[in-house]
Protein backbone atom coordinates (compact mmCIF):
# COMPACT_ATOMS: atom_id res chain seq x y z
CA UNK A 1 0.00 0.00 0.00
CA UNK A 2 2.80 2.36 0.95
CA UNK A 3 4.50 1.40 -2.32
CA UNK A 4 1.47 2.42 -4.34
CA UNK A 5 1.15 5.67 -2.45
CA UNK A 6 4.79 6.44 -3.23
CA UNK A 7 4.31 5.56 -6.88
CA UNK A 8 1.19 7.68 -7.20
CA UNK A 9 2.88 10.61 -5.52
CA UNK A 10 5.80 10.32 -7.92
CA UNK A 11 3.46 10.27 -10.90
CA UNK A 12 1.44 13.16 -9.57
CA UNK A 13 4.63 15.18 -9.10
CA UNK A 14 5.69 14.31 -12.61
CA UNK A 15 2.43 15.53 -14.06
CA UNK A 16 2.56 18.71 -12.02
CA UNK A 17 5.86 19.84 -13.52
CA UNK A 18 5.37 22.78 -15.80
CA UNK A 19 5.84 21.97 -19.43
CA UNK A 20 9.14 23.75 -19.85
CA UNK A 21 9.60 22.71 -23.41
CA UNK A 22 8.63 20.35 -26.15
CA UNK A 23 10.76 18.13 -28.21
CA UNK A 24 8.43 17.18 -30.98
CA UNK A 25 7.94 20.27 -33.03
CA UNK A 26 10.14 23.18 -33.94
CA UNK A 27 8.76 26.58 -34.91
CA UNK A 28 10.33 29.16 -37.13
CA UNK A 29 9.10 32.69 -37.66
CA UNK A 30 10.71 35.38 -39.79
CA UNK A 31 9.88 38.95 -40.67
CA UNK A 32 11.42 41.98 -42.25
CA UNK A 33 12.69 44.15 -39.44
CA UNK A 34 14.32 47.43 -40.34
CA UNK A 35 16.84 46.73 -43.05
CA UNK A 36 17.25 43.02 -42.37
CA UNK A 37 15.28 39.85 -41.83
CA UNK A 38 14.83 38.64 -38.29
CA UNK A 39 14.42 34.88 -37.78
CA UNK A 40 13.20 33.44 -34.48
CA UNK A 41 13.27 29.68 -33.82
CA UNK A 42 11.78 27.93 -30.83
CA UNK A 43 10.48 24.59 -29.61
CA UNK A 44 7.93 26.31 -27.40
CA UNK A 45 7.33 29.65 -25.76
CA UNK A 46 10.13 29.22 -23.27
CA UNK A 47 12.54 26.95 -25.07
CA UNK A 48 14.47 28.47 -27.92
CA UNK A 49 16.49 26.67 -30.56
CA UNK A 50 20.09 27.32 -29.55
CA UNK A 51 22.62 27.02 -32.36
CA UNK A 52 20.09 25.53 -34.77
CA UNK A 53 21.24 25.24 -38.36
CA UNK A 54 19.53 27.57 -40.78
CA UNK A 55 19.47 27.30 -44.53
CA UNK A 56 18.01 30.14 -46.49
CA UNK A 57 17.04 29.35 -50.06
CA UNK A 58 15.42 31.07 -53.00
CA UNK A 59 11.70 30.33 -52.78
CA UNK A 60 11.41 29.94 -56.54
CA UNK A 61 14.64 28.26 -57.67
CA UNK A 62 15.64 26.49 -54.46
CA UNK A 63 19.22 27.78 -54.71
CA UNK A 64 20.95 28.32 -51.38
CA UNK A 65 21.27 32.01 -50.56
CA UNK A 66 22.79 31.79 -47.13
CA UNK A 67 23.51 29.36 -44.32
CA UNK A 68 23.71 30.29 -40.69
CA UNK A 69 23.23 29.30 -37.08
CA UNK A 70 20.85 30.73 -34.53
CA UNK A 71 22.30 32.37 -31.43
CA UNK A 72 21.74 31.45 -27.77
CA UNK A 73 18.17 32.77 -27.77
CA UNK A 74 17.16 31.25 -31.09
CA UNK A 75 17.53 34.42 -33.14
CA UNK A 76 19.27 35.05 -36.43
CA UNK A 77 19.47 38.29 -38.36
CA UNK A 78 20.57 38.67 -41.92
CA UNK A 79 20.28 40.85 -44.95
CA UNK A 80 20.09 39.17 -48.34
CA UNK A 81 22.62 40.57 -50.82
CA UNK A 82 21.57 43.13 -53.38
CA UNK A 83 21.97 40.72 -56.28
CA UNK A 84 19.33 38.45 -54.78
CA UNK A 85 16.96 41.27 -53.97
CA UNK A 86 17.15 42.38 -57.59
CA UNK A 87 15.63 39.07 -58.71
CA UNK A 88 12.40 39.78 -56.85
CA UNK A 89 12.12 36.21 -55.58
CA UNK A 90 10.95 35.18 -52.10
CA UNK A 91 12.97 33.36 -49.49
CA UNK A 92 12.48 30.04 -47.78
CA UNK A 93 13.98 29.73 -44.31
CA UNK A 94 14.54 26.21 -43.05
CA UNK A 95 15.63 25.48 -39.52
CA UNK A 96 17.14 22.12 -38.63
CA UNK A 97 17.19 21.73 -34.86
CA UNK A 98 18.66 18.22 -34.91
CA UNK A 99 17.06 14.89 -33.97
CA UNK A 100 14.95 15.11 -37.09
CA UNK A 101 13.23 18.35 -36.12
CA UNK A 102 12.85 20.71 -39.02
CA UNK A 103 10.48 23.41 -40.17
CA UNK A 104 10.18 26.02 -42.90
CA UNK A 105 9.03 29.58 -43.17
CA UNK A 106 8.48 31.44 -46.41
CA UNK A 107 9.17 35.16 -46.80
CA UNK A 108 7.16 36.44 -49.75
CA UNK A 109 8.62 38.71 -52.46
CA UNK A 110 6.20 41.44 -51.33
CA UNK A 111 7.75 41.45 -47.87
CA UNK A 112 11.25 41.54 -49.33
CA UNK A 113 10.38 44.50 -51.52
CA UNK A 114 10.91 46.70 -48.49
CA UNK A 115 14.57 45.68 -48.50
CA UNK A 116 15.25 46.22 -52.18
CA UNK A 117 18.08 48.66 -52.99
CA UNK A 118 15.71 51.19 -54.49
CA UNK A 119 14.02 51.56 -51.14
CA UNK A 120 17.25 51.57 -49.17
CA UNK A 121 17.42 54.02 -46.37
CA UNK A 122 20.29 56.21 -45.35
CA UNK A 123 20.77 54.58 -41.92
CA UNK A 124 22.20 51.08 -42.00
CA UNK A 125 20.59 49.85 -38.84
CA UNK A 126 17.67 51.18 -36.89
CA UNK A 127 17.74 49.92 -33.32
CA UNK A 128 14.26 51.25 -32.69
CA UNK A 129 12.89 48.72 -35.12
CA UNK A 130 13.92 45.77 -33.02
CA UNK A 131 11.26 44.62 -30.63
CA UNK A 132 11.88 44.98 -26.95
CA UNK A 133 14.34 47.85 -27.18
CA UNK A 134 13.64 51.36 -26.04
CA UNK A 135 13.16 53.86 -28.81
CA UNK A 136 15.98 56.38 -29.10
CA UNK A 137 15.42 60.01 -28.39
CA UNK A 138 13.39 61.63 -31.08
CA UNK A 139 15.29 63.46 -33.71
CA UNK A 140 14.39 67.05 -34.27
CA UNK A 141 11.89 67.28 -37.07
CA UNK A 142 12.80 69.95 -39.50
CA UNK A 143 10.76 71.14 -42.40
CA UNK A 144 13.60 70.37 -44.78
CA UNK A 145 13.05 66.60 -44.76
CA UNK A 146 13.58 64.99 -48.07
CA UNK A 147 11.50 62.07 -49.27
CA UNK A 148 14.05 59.41 -48.25
CA UNK A 149 14.41 60.68 -44.71
CA UNK A 150 10.66 60.84 -44.34
CA UNK A 151 10.30 57.32 -45.63
CA UNK A 152 12.94 56.11 -43.21
CA UNK A 153 11.17 57.75 -40.32
CA UNK A 154 7.81 56.29 -41.25
CA UNK A 155 9.41 52.88 -41.60
CA UNK A 156 10.97 53.16 -38.18
CA UNK A 157 7.75 54.20 -36.53
CA UNK A 158 5.80 51.49 -38.31
CA UNK A 159 8.35 48.85 -37.30
CA UNK A 160 8.10 49.90 -33.67
CA UNK A 161 4.30 49.87 -33.83
CA UNK A 162 4.17 46.52 -35.57
CA UNK A 163 6.65 44.80 -33.25
CA UNK A 164 4.01 43.68 -30.72
CA UNK A 165 1.82 42.35 -33.52
CA UNK A 166 4.76 40.37 -34.91
CA UNK A 167 5.46 38.98 -31.48
CA UNK A 168 1.82 37.96 -31.14
CA UNK A 169 2.02 36.20 -34.48
CA UNK A 170 5.21 34.44 -33.43
CA UNK A 171 3.53 33.34 -30.21
CA UNK A 172 0.62 31.93 -32.18
CA UNK A 173 3.10 29.88 -34.19
CA UNK A 174 4.44 28.56 -30.89
CA UNK A 175 1.06 27.63 -29.43
CA UNK A 176 0.93 24.01 -28.29
CA UNK A 177 -1.99 21.65 -28.79
CA UNK A 178 -5.32 23.04 -27.69
CA UNK A 179 -7.63 21.18 -25.35
CA UNK A 180 -10.22 20.78 -28.09
CA UNK A 181 -7.62 19.01 -30.26
CA UNK A 182 -6.79 16.60 -27.46
CA UNK A 183 -10.43 15.82 -26.77
CA UNK A 184 -11.12 15.59 -30.49
CA UNK A 185 -8.33 13.06 -30.92
CA UNK A 186 -9.63 10.93 -28.07
CA UNK A 187 -13.07 11.10 -29.66
CA UNK A 188 -11.62 9.83 -32.92
CA UNK A 189 -10.06 6.84 -31.19
CA UNK A 190 -13.35 6.00 -29.47
CA UNK A 191 -15.09 6.37 -32.82
CA UNK A 192 -12.66 3.97 -34.47
CA UNK A 193 -13.19 1.51 -31.63
CA UNK A 194 -16.94 1.76 -32.19
CA UNK A 195 -16.50 1.17 -35.90
CA UNK A 196 -14.28 -1.86 -35.35
CA UNK A 197 -16.75 -3.32 -32.87
CA UNK A 198 -19.60 -2.75 -35.32
CA UNK A 199 -17.71 -4.46 -38.13
CA UNK A 200 -16.93 -7.33 -35.80
CA UNK A 201 -20.51 -7.97 -34.72
CA UNK A 202 -22.07 -7.42 -38.12
CA UNK A 203 -20.35 -10.54 -39.42
CA UNK B 1 11.27 11.68 -31.32
CA UNK B 2 8.84 12.64 -34.05
CA UNK B 3 10.84 13.14 -37.22
CA UNK B 4 9.60 16.22 -39.09
CA UNK B 5 8.50 16.43 -42.71
CA UNK B 6 11.17 17.04 -45.31
CA UNK B 7 14.09 15.61 -43.35
CA UNK B 8 14.17 12.14 -44.85
CA UNK B 9 14.65 10.96 -48.42
CA UNK B 10 11.69 9.51 -50.37
CA UNK B 11 13.31 6.06 -50.33
CA UNK B 12 13.29 5.94 -46.53
CA UNK B 13 9.78 7.39 -46.33
CA UNK B 14 8.58 4.71 -48.75
CA UNK B 15 10.34 1.93 -46.86
CA UNK B 16 8.84 3.20 -43.61
CA UNK B 17 5.35 3.17 -45.08
CA UNK B 18 5.80 -0.30 -46.62
CA UNK B 19 7.01 -1.82 -43.34
CA UNK B 20 4.41 -0.05 -41.23
CA UNK B 21 1.49 -0.90 -43.48
CA UNK B 22 2.53 -4.56 -43.68
CA UNK B 23 3.00 -4.77 -39.92
CA UNK B 24 -0.30 -2.94 -39.30
CA UNK B 25 -2.14 -5.44 -41.49
CA UNK B 26 -0.45 -8.29 -39.64
CA UNK B 27 -1.33 -6.61 -36.35
CA UNK B 28 -5.00 -6.23 -37.28
CA UNK B 29 -5.16 -9.85 -38.38
CA UNK B 30 -3.39 -11.22 -35.32
CA UNK B 31 -5.03 -9.05 -32.73
CA UNK B 32 -7.50 -10.70 -30.45
CA UNK B 33 -10.87 -8.95 -30.71
CA UNK B 34 -11.29 -9.16 -26.96
CA UNK B 35 -8.32 -6.76 -26.77
CA UNK B 36 -9.91 -4.15 -29.00
CA UNK B 37 -10.87 -1.92 -26.10
CA UNK B 38 -7.41 -2.33 -24.57
CA UNK B 39 -5.94 -1.29 -27.91
CA UNK B 40 -8.14 1.82 -28.05
CA UNK B 41 -7.28 2.78 -24.48
CA UNK B 42 -3.56 2.29 -25.07
CA UNK B 43 -3.75 4.20 -28.34
CA UNK B 44 -5.33 7.08 -26.40
CA UNK B 45 -2.57 6.82 -23.81
CA UNK B 46 0.08 7.12 -26.52
CA UNK B 47 -1.79 10.01 -28.12
CA UNK B 48 -1.96 11.96 -24.86
CA UNK B 49 1.35 10.69 -23.46
CA UNK B 50 3.31 12.92 -25.78
CA UNK B 51 1.87 15.91 -23.92
CA UNK B 52 3.21 14.74 -20.56
CA UNK B 53 6.61 16.31 -20.13
CA UNK B 54 9.51 14.90 -18.20
CA UNK B 55 11.69 17.82 -17.22
CA UNK B 56 15.40 17.30 -17.87
CA UNK B 57 17.84 20.11 -17.27
CA UNK B 58 16.85 23.18 -19.24
CA UNK B 59 14.39 21.37 -21.50
CA UNK B 60 12.13 18.38 -21.31
CA UNK B 61 11.16 15.31 -23.23
CA UNK B 62 7.78 13.65 -23.39
CA UNK B 63 6.49 10.22 -22.52
CA UNK B 64 6.24 7.65 -25.28
CA UNK B 65 4.93 4.53 -23.52
CA UNK B 66 5.47 2.31 -26.55
CA UNK B 67 6.83 -0.48 -24.31
CA UNK B 68 3.60 -0.60 -22.32
CA UNK B 69 1.52 -0.80 -25.51
CA UNK B 70 3.75 -3.47 -27.02
CA UNK B 71 3.61 -5.56 -23.88
CA UNK B 72 -0.18 -5.66 -23.85
CA UNK B 73 -0.93 -5.72 -27.57
CA UNK B 74 1.94 -7.60 -29.22
CA UNK B 75 1.53 -7.08 -32.98
CA UNK B 76 -1.42 -4.84 -32.21
CA UNK B 77 1.10 -2.16 -31.23
CA UNK B 78 1.37 -1.20 -34.92
CA UNK B 79 -2.30 -0.25 -35.55
CA UNK B 80 -2.54 1.38 -32.09
CA UNK B 81 0.52 3.59 -32.63
CA UNK B 82 -0.35 4.31 -36.26
CA UNK B 83 -3.74 5.72 -35.26
CA UNK B 84 -2.27 7.76 -32.41
CA UNK B 85 0.54 9.18 -34.56
CA UNK B 86 -1.86 9.98 -37.39
CA UNK B 87 -4.04 11.97 -34.99
CA UNK B 88 -0.98 13.70 -33.51
CA UNK B 89 0.19 14.64 -37.01
CA UNK B 90 -3.21 15.97 -38.05
CA UNK B 91 -4.25 17.68 -34.82
CA UNK B 92 -0.96 18.71 -33.17
CA UNK B 93 1.30 18.95 -36.24
CA UNK B 94 3.83 16.65 -34.57
CA UNK B 95 5.71 14.72 -37.22
CA UNK B 96 3.75 14.67 -40.45
CA UNK B 97 1.76 12.58 -42.89
CA UNK B 98 4.63 11.75 -45.25
CA UNK B 99 6.85 10.65 -42.41
CA UNK B 100 4.07 8.77 -40.59
CA UNK B 101 5.25 5.37 -41.80
CA UNK B 102 8.79 5.87 -40.54
CA UNK B 103 7.64 7.29 -37.21
CA UNK B 104 5.20 4.42 -36.68
CA UNK B 105 7.88 1.86 -37.41
CA UNK B 106 10.41 3.59 -35.14
CA UNK B 107 8.04 3.51 -32.20
CA UNK B 108 6.26 0.20 -32.75
CA UNK B 109 9.02 -2.12 -33.92
CA UNK B 110 11.22 -1.91 -30.80
CA UNK B 111 8.09 -2.28 -28.68
CA UNK B 112 7.18 -5.45 -30.54
CA UNK B 113 10.70 -6.86 -30.11
CA UNK B 114 10.70 -6.04 -26.40
CA UNK B 115 7.29 -7.65 -26.03
CA UNK B 116 8.67 -10.83 -27.61
CA UNK B 117 11.58 -10.86 -25.19
CA UNK B 118 9.84 -9.81 -21.99
CA UNK B 119 6.34 -11.28 -22.27
CA UNK B 120 7.43 -14.68 -20.91
CA UNK B 121 8.35 -12.94 -17.64
CA UNK B 122 4.77 -11.77 -17.15
CA UNK B 123 3.62 -15.19 -16.00
CA UNK B 124 6.44 -15.59 -13.51
CA UNK B 125 6.79 -14.50 -9.93
CA UNK B 126 6.14 -10.89 -8.96
CA UNK B 127 9.74 -9.72 -8.82
CA UNK B 128 10.57 -11.22 -12.18
CA UNK B 129 7.41 -9.75 -13.66
CA UNK B 130 8.25 -6.28 -12.38
CA UNK B 131 11.80 -6.54 -13.69
CA UNK B 132 10.53 -7.72 -17.07
CA UNK B 133 8.01 -4.90 -17.29
CA UNK B 134 10.64 -2.32 -16.32
CA UNK B 135 13.05 -3.64 -18.95
CA UNK B 136 10.29 -3.69 -21.57
CA UNK B 137 9.51 -0.02 -20.99
CA UNK B 138 13.19 0.89 -20.75
CA UNK B 139 14.45 -0.88 -23.85
CA UNK B 140 11.48 0.03 -26.03
CA UNK B 141 12.42 3.69 -25.71
CA UNK B 142 16.10 2.89 -26.27
CA UNK B 143 15.14 0.91 -29.36
CA UNK B 144 12.95 3.76 -30.60
CA UNK B 145 15.92 6.14 -30.19
CA UNK B 146 18.14 3.77 -32.16
CA UNK B 147 15.54 3.32 -34.93
CA UNK B 148 15.11 7.08 -35.18
CA UNK B 149 18.88 7.51 -35.41
CA UNK B 150 18.97 4.82 -38.09
CA UNK B 151 16.34 6.68 -40.11
CA UNK B 152 18.42 9.86 -39.71
CA UNK B 153 21.62 8.06 -40.75
CA UNK B 154 21.44 9.29 -44.33
CA UNK B 155 20.79 12.92 -43.38
CA UNK B 156 23.77 15.19 -42.79
CA UNK B 157 23.44 14.55 -39.06
CA UNK B 158 24.62 10.96 -39.40
CA UNK B 159 23.82 7.87 -37.38
CA UNK B 160 26.36 8.11 -34.58
CA UNK B 161 25.69 11.74 -33.71
CA UNK B 162 21.91 11.30 -33.71
CA UNK B 163 22.08 8.01 -31.81
CA UNK B 164 24.33 9.49 -29.12
CA UNK B 165 22.18 12.59 -28.75
CA UNK B 166 18.87 10.72 -28.76
CA UNK B 167 20.00 8.03 -26.33
CA UNK B 168 21.55 10.54 -23.94
CA UNK B 169 18.55 12.84 -23.83
CA UNK B 170 16.17 9.91 -23.45
CA UNK B 171 17.90 8.10 -20.58
CA UNK B 172 15.58 9.72 -18.00
CA UNK B 173 12.57 8.90 -20.19
CA UNK B 174 13.70 5.30 -20.38
CA UNK B 175 13.87 5.10 -16.59
CA UNK B 176 10.51 6.82 -16.15
CA UNK B 177 8.86 4.63 -18.77
CA UNK B 178 10.32 1.48 -17.25
CA UNK B 179 8.92 2.57 -13.92
CA UNK B 180 5.50 3.40 -15.35
CA UNK B 181 5.34 0.12 -17.28
CA UNK B 182 6.23 -1.82 -14.12
CA UNK B 183 3.63 0.13 -12.16
CA UNK B 184 0.95 -0.53 -14.76
CA UNK B 185 1.78 -4.22 -14.94
CA UNK B 186 1.74 -4.64 -11.16
CA UNK B 187 -1.61 -2.88 -11.03
CA UNK B 188 -3.06 -4.99 -13.84
CA UNK B 189 -1.69 -8.17 -12.23
CA UNK B 190 -3.79 -7.41 -9.16
CA UNK B 191 -6.91 -5.96 -10.72
CA UNK B 192 -7.26 -7.69 -14.11
CA UNK B 193 -4.78 -10.58 -14.17
CA UNK B 194 -6.46 -12.09 -17.22
CA UNK B 195 -4.96 -9.28 -19.31
CA UNK B 196 -1.51 -10.69 -18.57
CA UNK B 197 -2.42 -14.22 -19.53
CA UNK B 198 -0.97 -14.20 -23.04
CA UNK B 199 2.31 -15.80 -22.10
CA UNK B 200 1.00 -18.31 -19.60
CA UNK B 201 -1.98 -19.54 -21.56
CA UNK B 202 -0.15 -19.94 -24.82
CA UNK B 203 3.34 -20.70 -23.67
CA UNK B 204 3.79 -24.10 -25.19
CA UNK B 205 0.87 -24.22 -27.58
CA UNK B 206 -0.34 -21.93 -30.30
CA UNK B 207 1.80 -18.93 -31.15
CA UNK B 208 0.83 -15.98 -29.03
CA UNK B 209 1.09 -13.68 -32.00
CA UNK B 210 4.36 -12.17 -30.97
CA UNK B 211 6.78 -15.00 -31.48
CA UNK B 212 7.85 -13.92 -34.94
CA UNK B 213 9.74 -10.65 -35.17
CA UNK B 214 8.94 -8.64 -38.29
Amino acid sequence: MRYYAACLTFLALLLCFPASGMAHKVNVFAYVDGDAIQVACSFSKSRKVRYGKLRITDLRTGATVLEGTTDEVGLFRFRPDAAFLETGHGLNIRVNAGEGHQNDWAVSPEELAALSPSGQRPEQDSPAARPGRPAPAEQPVSSSLDAKQLEAMIDRVMDAKLAPIRQTLARQEDAGPALRDIIGGLGWIIGLLGMATYMRYRR
Amino acid sequence: MHISEGVLTPAILGAGYALSVAATCAGLRKMDYSRLTTAAVLSSVFFVGSLVHVPIGPGSVHLILNGLIGLFLGWGVFPAILVALLLQAVLFQFGGIAVLGVNTFNMAFPALLCACVFRPFMGGETRLRMAGAFCCGFFSVAGAALCTALALAVTDEGFLTSAKLLLLTHIPVMAVEGFITALAVSFIARSRPELLLFSVKRKGGAPCGITRPA
